[in-house]
C-alpha cells in the first residue's frame, strides 16, 4: 500500500484515539461537575452546563478532525501538482 | 441471544434471496422506462439502469415479515418503527431521483424518517458510551433522532462516488452492526442488521465494478437511514459513528469545502477526472470539493475498481475500530 494512503488510515486512527481520550476526560471531569447551588434550579443549571460543555468538546473534536484532514489533503495535492508539472 | 439467531438468519436468507431475484427484472424495467444513469468513470460512458435501490423497502419487508413470525411480540414496535423509517426515507429518495429535491429540502425531508421512532417511542434516551457508561439525555436524545437519520442517510448518499463503493461499504457497516449487536446482546438490532446485510450483499453483487445497476438516491438514502435507525434502536450510536467515520469525513469535508448545502449538478468543478487509460485522477483545482475519493486519488491515481476497494478497505478499518469501541462499552 502506498505510504500516502496509509496517512488516511492514520487520520482515522488518530481521530478515534482522540475521541476515546475525550470520553475519558468527560468521565473524569465533565460528568462529576456540579454548580455550588444545592437547589433544584442548581441541578438543572448543572445539567445544562454539562450538556453545553459536552457539545463544545464534540465540536472541538470535529474541528480538529477537519483541520487534520484538510491539512493532509492539500499536502497531497501539492505533491501531485509537483509530479504533474 | 441464541434465540434471536434463528429469526435473524431467516431474515438474512430471505433478504439476500429476494434481492438477488428481484434486481434483474427491476433493472430491466428501469431501462425500458428510460431511467438510466451515465457511468461517468468509464471512457465509453455506458448507460446503467438507475433507481434499483427501490427494491430495498420491498426486500426488507419480505425479510422482516419472515423474521417476525419467529420473534416475541415485544419486538414488533421496534421493527415497525425501523421499517417505517426506511420507507419514509426511500420515498424521499424516489422524489429526489425523479424530481430532484433542493439542497435544503432533501436533508429536511430525510429527517422526517426519525418520526416513526419518536412516535412509537422505541428509542432509549440513555445511550451507553465507552468508559462513561450509561448516560441520561432525556431532552436532547429525542431531538437528535431526526438529525441522526438525516446525517446517516445523506452521508451514505454522498459516499457513492464509484461502482460498488456504497453497496460494498454498507455491507461492511451492517456486518459491523450485526457483530456489535451480538457483543452487546441487542437481539432486535441483530435481526434488523442481518436483514439489511442480506440486501446489501446481494446489491453489491450487481453494483460492483463494472456496475450492472445503480442504486439511485432511493438506495443510498434508505440504506443510510437503516444504519442510523439500527444504531438508535440498538443503542449502538457511538459504534455507528466510529464505523461510519469515512462517510462522515467525506460528507463533512465536502460541505465545509463548498461552504453550503448543494446539489451535485450545482458543482462548478468535479473533484475527479478520468484519463483515456481509464485511470481516475484527483482534480488539483481549488474550486472542486474535497471528497474522500479525491483524497485517495491525490495519494495515488487509480482505476475505478481500485478506488472502490480502497474506500471499502477504509470502511473495514473504521469498522474494526468500531468493534473495539463496542468492546469498551461491554467492559
Amino acid at each position: 500500500m502506498k505510504k500516502a494512503i496509509l496517512g488516511i488510515y492514520g487520520i482515522l486512527l488518530l481521530v478515534w484515539v482522540i475521541m476515546l481520550i475525550l470520553l475519558i476526560v468527560a468521565t473524569k471531569f465533565l460528568i462529576p461537575l456540579e454548580l455550588p447551588f444545592p437547589s433544584p434550579m442548581g441541578t438543572i443549571l448543572s445539567s445544562v452546563m454539562r450538556t453545553f460543555l459536552g457539545i463544545a468538546l464534540a465540536l472541538a473534536w470535529l474541528y480538529g478532525w477537519k483541520k487534520l484532514y484538510e491539512e493532509y489533503f492539500w499536502r497531497l495535492v501539492k505533491a501531485l501538482e509537483k509530479k504533474l508539472s | 441471544m441464541l434465540s434471536s439467531l434463528v429469526p435473524s438468519t431467516v431474515a438474512f436468507i430471505l433478504s439476500a434471496t429476494s434481492t438477488f431475484i428481484l434486481i434483474p427484472p427491476v433493472a430491466k424495467c428501469m431501462r425500458k422506462k428510460g431511467i438510466v444513469g451515465i457511468d461517468v468513470h468509464k471512457v465509453s460512458k455506458p448507460e446503467i439502469p438507475e433507481m434499483v435501490g427501490i427494491t430495498f423497502p420491498i426486500c426488507l419487508a419480505i425479510a422482516l415479515l419472515g423474521g417476525l413470525f419467529l420473534v416475541p411480540k415485544e419486538a414488533f414496535p421496534q421493527i415497525l418503527s425501523f421499517y417505517l423509517t426506511v420507507l419514509i426515507v426511500a420515498l424521499v429518495g424516489i422524489l429526489d431521483d425523479l424530481k430532484g429535491l433542493g439542497p435544503h429540502t432533501k436533508p429536511l425531508l430525510t429527517a422526517l424518517g426519525g418520526l416513526p421512532i419518536l412516535a412509537l417511542g422505541t428509542y432509549n434516551p440513555r445511550p451507553t458510551l465507552p468508559f462513561v457508561g450509561v448516560t441520561r439525555l432525556h431532552y436532547i436524545y429525542p431531538l437528535s433522532i431526526p438529525l441522526a437519520i438525516a446525517v446517516t442517510s445523506n452521508a451514505m448518499n454522498m459516499a457513492d462516488p464509484v461502482n460498488g463503493c456504497m453497496s460494498g461499504s454498507s455491507s461492511i457497516l451492517f456486518l459491523t452492526l450485526a457483530l456489535a449487536s451480538i457483543a452487546l446482546g441487542r437481539e432486535n438490532a441483530l435481526l434488523l442488521a442481518l436483514s439489511c446485510l442480506g440486501y446489501a450483499l446481494a446489491l453489491f453483487y450487481y453494483n460492483r465494478y463494472p456496475a450492472r445497476v445503480f442504486t439511485g438516491d432511493v438506495g443510498s438514502l434508505s440504506l443510510g437511514a437503516a444504519i442510523g435507525a439500527i444504531a438508535i434502536l440498538g443503542q449502538m450510536e457511538i459504534v455507528a459513528v466510529v464505523a461510519m467515520m469515512p462517510q462522515i469525513m467525506n460528507a463533512f469535508t465536502i460541505l465545509t469545502s463548498v461552504g453550503r448545502l448543494f446539489e451535485r449538478r450545482e458543482l462548478p468543478e468535479r473533484p475527479t477526472k478520468i484519463s483515456s487509460d481509464n485511470r481516475i485522477y484527483a482534480s488539483t483545482s481549488r474550486k472542486a470539493p474535497i471528497t474522500l475519493a479525491r483524497m485517495i486519488l491525490a495519494a495515488k491515481p487509480m482505476e475505478e475498481r481500485e478506488l472502490a476497494l480502497e474506500f471499502i478497505k477504509l470502511t473495514a478499518f473504521s469498522s474494526i475500530l468500531a468493534l473495539i469501541t463496542a468492546f469498551f462499552m461491554v467492559v
